[in-house]
């Protein structure tokens, strides 16, 4: 994990960052990986990376899949801007297709987790600020609601229902047509 | 979790949010990419008291139709074949719910969330026009405008044409705006077009247009609304137009190759006037757009016997009929019935998805989409 994935890129080599969990675990990336992260990026702007960054709201065991799901999509954002003058346009499109195929069997392959471990993805990546990530997990839980009635929602994400029976009864008499 | 609730609880109980930290965060997140259909956020505003709070906000529900490119889902169609026992709401795949309308309306026009219905009275009183919003159950009368005479309802037109945002701009909820109710009725050479205003709560005086050619009758299926106006269907070779501000007509030719052909009007995304052109005898179909300059441009011609799942099907004679029976509003969608049943046909990908149909829409009448985002009342 501590590795630099594909070290034959000539700037990646040079630019490390190393991130630390909050129980301490250290990780070293490039800057390639680390930046598709706004937060992590703003501070490699401001130049606060020196001594590696601490991310005291994400434990090594959420940092170590949410750098594997940087790395894969890094390579992917350094292949379309690298690609595009060196192949014809039919061989490009076909790589692209093929590439973001494979992209799309991975963020299928890295969303088989439990719920715990999806929560903490969310709110790692909300914290980082991963557009990516976040869209990808929060699309996950909200693909999940779909069909299922109040009641269901609850008892999946263990959430109390308070609203009183009196604003129960108030939505039952506005969408009568859904209870039917 | 519960000791965090119980806590939260205590503290203030006014602003609790019961559901789980990381859904507290990212709640609006998470929220935003439930599905579009009215059920999803409908059940979502159920769930609990911070997530009613989110999704019943305005400014969540801008967001979120933005979210979903400000195209609202196609909940399901209405048909007017009234028979004992059929639902006049079939609902799209994945919507579950049906809209109960009454035998006696006959819906004229769905647009914006809006149905407009014309019920039927039951002794020889004039029917009465019905603003119905199916998700809120809301219903508005209007008295017919007094002085346009009907001989026969069966030949009446209307549309329900949403002011919100004018024009052809941005709708959104469009349920508390201003709306138009058009009426349209004629034979050639005389059209009558009646204009009901919702702001003022008044129809204005009767239209007469003396223009419509020969064998140019208004043809009692929807028309489309692009920016301010009206396209709507008439038989023969033309499209009447009419400008919804300045109130002056137009005849619109159709292109040549489709002079009495089955056609339907459909708006194109991007606020274009689109014709589909149904050959019967080729069983192909043609898309044609207006330009700005109003010239007619054929975008593609398409065999249906070459597309899934009518490809299948044996070629035989009459078998091959088609004909062409409505289009949302959004998402460049006509609907067509073939003998092989009725189907949504997607004009950008040629992709045609079978309607969970009962038996009476073998009959082939027209479908009246209802496309509309839910939104919760505060």
């Amino acid at each position: 994990m501590a590795s630099a994935g594909s070290g034959d890129e000539k700037a990646a080599a040079a630019a490390m960052i190393t991130l630390i969990s909050s129980d301490n675990e250290k990780f070293e990336v490039t800057e390639a990986t680390a930046t598709l992260s706004q937060t992590i990026r703003h501070m490699i702007e401001d130049g606060c990376t020196d001594g590696g960054v601490p991310l005291p709201n994400v434990t090594s065991k959420i940092l170590a899949r949410v750098i594997e799901y940087c790395k894969k999509h890094a390579t992917a954002a350094a292949g379309e801007e690298g690609s595009s003058s060196s192949f014809s346009d039919a061989a490009f499109l076909e790589v692209d297709r093929a590439f973001l195929e494979e992209l799309e069997e991975f963020d299928d392959a890295f969303l088989e987790v439990d719920r715990a471990t999806l929560f903490d993805l969310i709110l790692a990546a909300n914290y980082l600020d991963i557009k990516g990530l976040l869209n990808l997990t929060c699309q996950k839980v909200a693909d999940s609601v779909k069909g299922k009635t109040p009641e269901q929602i609850r008892e999946m994400y263990n959430i109390v229902n308070d609203l009183t029976p009196e604003e129960e009864a108030e939505i039952r008499r506005e969408t009568q047509w859904a209870f039917e | 979790m519960s000791d965090v609730v119980s806590l939260r609880n205590q503290t203030s109980p006014a602003e609790l949010d019961n559901d789980l930290p990381v859904l507290a965060d990212t709640r609006t997140e998470i929220l935003l990419r439930v599905p579009p259909q009215p059920h999803s956020l409908l059940r979502v505003s159920q769930v609990c008291r911070s997530w009613r709070r989110l999704v019943t906000d305005p400014s969540f529900l801008r967001s979120f139709r933005a979210y979903h490119n400000d195209t609202p889902p196609l909940v399901g169609v209405f048909h007017n074949n009234v028979y004992e026992g059929v639902q006049r709401f079939t609902p799209t795949a994945g919507e579950d719910r049906v809209f109960d309308c009454p035998a006696h309306w006959r819906v004229l026009d769905s647009r914006h969330g809006r149905v407009l219905c014309l019920a039927m009275a039951r002794d020889a009183a004039p029917p009465l026009l019905v603003v119905w919003d199916p998700l809120t159950r809301r219903c508005e009368q209007i008295q017919m405008p007094p002085d346009l005479t009907v001989y026969d309802y069966g030949k009446l037109s209307g549309a329900v044409v949403c002011r919100a945002g004018g024009g052809d701009g941005q709708h959104g909820d469009c349920r508390s705006g201003p709306f138009l109710v058009v009426l349209l009725i004629g034979r050639e050479p005389r059209a009558l077009v009646s204009v009901y205003t919702s702001k003022t709560g008044s129809w204005g005086e009767v239209i007469p247009f003396d223009g419509l050619p020969t064998w140019s009758d208004i043809v009692p299926t929807p028309g489309v609304v692009v920016k301010n106006t009206l396209y709507h269907p008439v038989s023969g070779c033309h499209i009447l137009a009419f400008d919804l501000e300045s109130k002056a007509f137009a005849m619109i030719p159709h292109p040549p190759e489709a002079e009495w052909m089955d056609v339907q009007v459909v708006r194109l995304d991007g606020g274009r006037l689109g014709l589909v052109v149904a050959d019967i005898f080729d069983f192909s179909l043609q898309l044609w757009a207006r330009e700005d300059a109003g010239d007619w441009v054929q975008h593609w011609t398409v065999q249906l016997d070459t597309l899934e799942p009518l490809k299948l099907q044996p070629r035989a004679g009459d078998l091959r009929d088609v004909k062409l029976i409505g289009a949302c509003d959004y998402g460049n969608v006509i609907f067509l019935w073939t003998r092989f049943g009725s189907f949504m046909f997607h004009l950008d990908t040629m992709e045609l998805e079978k309607l969970s149909y009962d038996s009476t829409m073998m009959l082939g009448g027209t479908l009246y989409p209802y496309e509309s985002f839910f939104a919760p009342s505060r």
